[in-house]
């Protein structure tokens, strides 16, 4: 067990936080600005793909099985951690290209990625069991609209805000996915909490850096990609939409970006933008872990590890 | 005297045509050749092979008095089992015992019970048989051996986890039961496995469940005519 838990999450969460740590606090590469702006979603790239060759080596493409999507949504976003800075950032002009065209483009990949696969030489399966297109439209859906709605917040919060919205997130998913019984997906949700905490850390101490376009964009992919695959890979016993709660919750920073709380001091501010993603996430793992629970009195020796 | 004199010589007179009708009986049955000291049919060999068989029956697998088990290595300590209840299929068996049975198995994965509900999730989840994509586990035999005393070496398809690799299990007949028009048999296999020839490798390179996995599968068929 502890060997499991030192190569599946321990040394994630050391390269992908070691990267990002590098990358805000090092002077000469913070200045540098497109790494300021990608080196947060190619650390969660980093961390999570590392877990899952750790647990389940390194998967072959096309995917053999669908979970090996899982290990692919990890490339996704460090393509995407990549590109996101190059079409602009909280800091530079961004008339062109437009917020909405980089939206559509990243929903239209995801939704397209079963049609990539075969162009790659496999079949044209769905990402996950049990989904079809509209699940896969539904999927680019989510990411193009969550990308939409937390571009604002990423150009007005840099800083702790979202690094440590993300880090709840990732954090709730972990217990959810354990409810489910997946223990990959538990380690994979730890990793990228993992690593949202120490970008937490990194940005307190180097200057209050943004995630950027590109890190948004790779955190929006595992936290559609995730829930999904939880929710169609697995036999948990909770209701589904736990999944769209929890990944979902870091969407209440929108509204919080009011007049209202915009008069608060900066401390009230983070408090009441974390707890509101807090409250979210934590009743969706409240749910599924007495949903899972439910009439099992042997719920402890579950699990193989 | 006389009278009972008179009915010795009728009897006797008509016994050759007694055996030459039971004659012919037999011959239209292919048994002609007479019965051996135990009473069994003497193969002519003229007419038969030197060792006749039986035509096999048929037998549809009963789910309710089938079962699958597995035993596994835990965390390199004590041996784990489990169960699949849900085993359907169908089988052969010839009552000569000497014709090789055939067997088409296949099992629910999502049957599985470990007596621990949320490790029955986890061992049908994708860490494992991931029974959303590989609903079943299938044996399909392509022959076999006999070891003798109702004992074969049965060679097979083994399906597991999308992957089919070829597999020999020790079969052990374990009963025959019913009448002329209702039969039940019954074969126990054991066999042996390693999980991570058919890419079920969570937990062997660690050590936290073992590669190899012994299954004792329980069978029971109603002869379906």
């Amino acid at each position: 067990m502890i060997k499991t838990v030192i190569f599946s999450m321990i040394l994630p969460v050391l390269a992908g936080g070691g990267l990002v740590a590098l990358c805000w606090l090092l002077p000469p590469l913070r200045k540098w600005r497109w790494l300021s702006s990608a080196c947060f979603g190619l650390a969660l790239a980093v961390g999570v793909f590392a877990s899952f060759v750790a647990e389940n080596g390194v998967p072959p493409f096309p995917p053999a099985e669908r979970a090996q999507w899982l290990g692919f949504a990890a490339v996704l976003a460090a393509v995407f951690a990549i590109l996101g800075p190059m079409t602009g950032s909280a800091d530079r002009d961004r008339k062109w290209p437009a917020t909405e065209l980089v939206a559509f483009l990243a929903g239209a990949i995801v939704a397209g990625l079963p049609l990539i696969a075969e162009l790659a030489g496999g079949e044209a399966k769905s990402m996950f069991s049990g989904t079809g297109p509209a699940d896969q439209i539904a999927m680019g859906l989510a990411v193009a609209l969550g990308f939409l709605a937390l571009d604002k917040v990423v150009e007005a919060r840099p800083g702790v805000t979202l690094p440590l919205a993300l880090f709840i997130t990732f954090a709730a998913l972990a217990p959810i996915a354990d409810a489910a019984s997946w223990i990959t997906l538990t380690f994979l949700a730890a990793v990228s909490a993992g690593v949202s905490l120490v970008a937490a850390l990194s940005a307190r101490f180097g200057g209050g850096p943004s995630i950027g376009r590109g890190g948004l964009l790779a955190a929006i992919v595992l936290l559609v990609v995730f829930p999904v695959a939880g929710y169609r890979q697995t036999y948990g016993e909770f209701p589904w939409w736990v999944w769209g709660v929890a990944a979902g919750a870091p969407i209440v920073l929108l509204p919080l970006e009011n007049p209202w709380v915009a008069k608060l001091p900066p401390w009230a501010g983070l408090t009441l933008r974390l707890c509101c993603v807090a409250a979210l996430a934590g009743f969706a793992v409240v749910v599924a872990i007495q949903s899972g629970a439910g009439g099992d009195e042997l719920n402890d020796y579950g699990g193989f590890n | 005297m006389r009278p009972r004199s008179t009915r010795r010589s009728t009897r006797s007179s008509i016994r050759p045509v007694r055996c030459l009708i039971a004659a012919a009986a037999l011959g239209g049955a292919g048994l002609v050749g007479g019965f051996t000291a135990t009473g069994q049919p003497v193969a002519a060999a003229a007419t038969a092979p030197a060792n006749p068989t039986v035509a096999p029956l048929q037998f549809k697998l009963d789910p309710v008095h089938c079962m699958a088990l597995f035993r596994i290595h835990h965390v390199g300590a004590g041996q784990f089992w489990g169960m699949f209840d849900q085993v359907e299929g169908t089988m052969t068996y010839a009552e000569d015992g000497k014709t090789v049975p055939t067997f088409d198995v296949t099992v629910q994965v999502e049957s599985v019970h470990s007596g621990t509900e949320k490790l029955d999730r986890t061992i049908i989840g994708p860490q494992f048989f991931n029974a959303k994509e590989y609903e079943t586990i299938r044996f399909v035999s392509t022959g076999g051996e006999s070891k003798g005393d109702g004992v074969w070496d049965i060679t097979g398809d083994f399906t597991m986890h999308g992957v089919t690799r070829p597999v020999t299990a020790k079969v052990e007949f374990t009963g025959l039961a019913g009448n002329p028009v209702q039969k039940k048999a019954g074969f126990e296999a054991t066999f042996e496995v390693k999980r991570s020839d058919y890419g079920m490798d969570w937990g062997v390179k660690n050590k936290a469940l073992g590669d190899d996995v012994r299954l004792v599968v329980g069978l029971e068929g109603d002869w379906t005519r």
